[in-house]
């Protein structure tokens, strides 16, 4: 009998303590703490490095990055190289998995400590790097290879037949990928 | 200005001002408590609570309000309309109109009654009507359930509640609230907590269970039915069962400082403001409110048979006991009843 209510009162007394106690919250907009090493905040792309080899285009999982390729001379050696004129990342599809800065071979695109990715319209959500604004829309499937041979097709007249050989090697391509 | 006055303190006219002052002061109660209720919760998990709307986060009941205002009230499909948008209001109405017994002051009290006490557990005892109409009306399982966990808890209160306000009845010899308080006078050591202390306890306990909060929140169950009664209510009929809680757990804090802490009694006489004693039942008043929501934050819930045997196995015979006693120490000290 001695002990009923001890243990409300006990409890009691922690929670009237915690009230005059230090609190723990952070205020958040006005203080941030520091991120950690190896966090993943939102991508960005360092234009005079890449190389427009498409590949985080390729391994992208929700087509997030959308590429627009031309050749040029960028460099001065008089030789015309793929150069990314329109270059988008759509962060309102990027899911931070970081498997296009694994797969860049010139660690051109990396992640920032900026993770506050908010806006009004989806769109703004896409940020444009390249010269060019790309629509970030329009489903980014690497069609690269196959844009020259379907002119080719389109320029021989004769659709019905040459359609087989067409997918075939988009079947391998995206086996491949 | 003097004749403006003198007109107002007219009878009918007196009466309907003084209302309209208190309905004033409930409502806003209510939104005050809200944000009250949030801070205490805020303190006592180690965070601020609501802080960004306004300086230290003040101006959050206007705009709690302003959102509740402007919600869309949702109702279920099948639901008894009728009984359904009649709960809320069936739920606030006995909470306001049991404030007008409360006395402020001497002379600020909308009606003194002399059958005040009666009055005051007349009234509440219909808050358990609204419960019952809102767990009906919603037609839905949540909702009937804790409308029936809400009948049986606060019609088994009633009854330790109701006994532990008759020792301060046979004390005071009067059912008047005004006259509870003047029989308190002169420094704390003369308030009914005294020499009522169990009677205190149950009060307490049994207007805890009575204003439905932790640890008998029962009928609301946030955890296990989800809000209970309150589950398909939603905007301003939400907002006026909120108040409704509110205003009721003002009214028992009022009740209990009223009743056993003096009511607008200073606690020594050196102390006394004369017309601003009423500034004391406010300072009072509050610090009952803060220990029920000290409480709140703290306790866990009751299990349903340990609220039915807390009820009537121990409050009970408790109040039952100590009415014994009182009646017994006032028949050998006829100087204890006036």
């Amino acid at each position: 009998m001695p002990q009923v209510g001890q243990g409300i009162l006990k409890g009691m007394g922690i929670t009237l303590k915690h009230m005059f106690g230090k609190k723990i919250t952070r205020m958040y907009p006005e203080y941030k703490r520091d991120l950690p090493e190896r966090s993943r905040g939102m991508l960005t792309v360092d234009m005079d490095r890449c190389i427009a080899c498409l590949q985080c285009m390729r391994v992208c999982p929700d087509h997030c990055i959308s590429i627009e390729q031309t050749k040029r001379d960028a460099d001065g050696s008089g030789k015309a190289k793929p150069y990314a004129i329109g270059f988008v990342i759509d962060d309102s599809r990027c899911m931070y998995c970081s498997l296009c800065v694994e797969v860049c071979p010139v660690n051109c695109i990396y992640h920032t400590e900026e993770f506050e990715a908010q806006a009004y319209n989806r769109l703004e959500l896409a940020r444009q790097f390249g010269e060019r604004p790309v629509d970030p829309t329009v489903d980014p499937r690497p069609t690269v290879k196959k844009k020259p041979k379907s002119a080719k097709a389109a320029a021989d007249g004769d659709a019905t037949k040459k359609a087989p050989p067409k997918k075939a090697p988009r079947k391998k391509e995206e086996a491949a990928s | 200005m003097q004749s403006v006055l003198s007109v107002l303190d007219q009878e009918p006219i007196r009466f309907f001002v003084s209302f309209g002052v208190i309905l004033f002061l409930v409502l806003n109660l209510a939104a005050v408590l809200t944000m009250a209720e949030r801070k205490v919760a805020g303190y006592i998990q180690l965070r601020y609570g609501p802080n960004r709307v306004g300086p230290r986060g003040l101006l959050q009941p206007l705009a709690d309000v302003f959102k509740l205002f402007t919600k869309e009230n949702v109702s279920p499909n099948r639901a008894d309309m009728w009984i359904f948008l009649a709960a809320p209001i069936a739920m606030f109405i006995p909470a306001a109109l049991a404030w007008i017994i409360i006395p402020f002051s001497p002379s600020a009290v909308v009606a003194d009654l002399n059958v005040g006490i009666l009055f005051f557990v007349g009234i509440t005892s219909i808050g358990a009507l609204g419960v019952i109409m809102a767990g009906y009306g919603s037609r839905s399982t949540f909702s009937l359930l804790g409308a029936l966990r809400g009948a049986a808890q606060l019609i088994s209160y009633e009854v330790p509640m109701i006994l532990s306000l008759l020792g301060v009845v046979m004390l005071t010899g009067s059912l008047s609230l005004v006259e509870v308080v003047q029989a308190q006078g002169g420094g704390f050591w003369n308030w009914y907590f005294l020499p009522q202390l169990p009677m205190f306890f149950v009060f307490y306990i049994a207007g805890l269970a009575e204003v439905k909060r932790v640890p008998f929140d029962l009928p609301e169950g946030e955890s296990e039915i989800v809000g209970g009664f309150m589950v398909e209510y939603s905007g301003m009929t939400w907002a006026l069962m909120q108040a409704a809680e509110f205003a009721s757990l003002a009214l028992i804090s009022a009740m209990s400082v009223t009743l056993f802490l003096g009511g607008w009694q200073p606690p020594i006489e050196a102390l006394d403001l004369g017309n601003f004693n009423w500034a004391w039942f406010g300072l009072k008043t509050a610090l009952i409110t803060f220990t029920f929501q000290w409480i709140r934050w703290s306790v866990p819930r009751l299990r349903m048979d340990q609220l039915m045997n807390l009820g009537w196995k121990i409050l009970v015979p408790l109040c039952l006991v100590w009415l014994f006693v009182t009646a017994g120490l006032m028949l050998v000290f006829p100087s204890l009843g006036q």
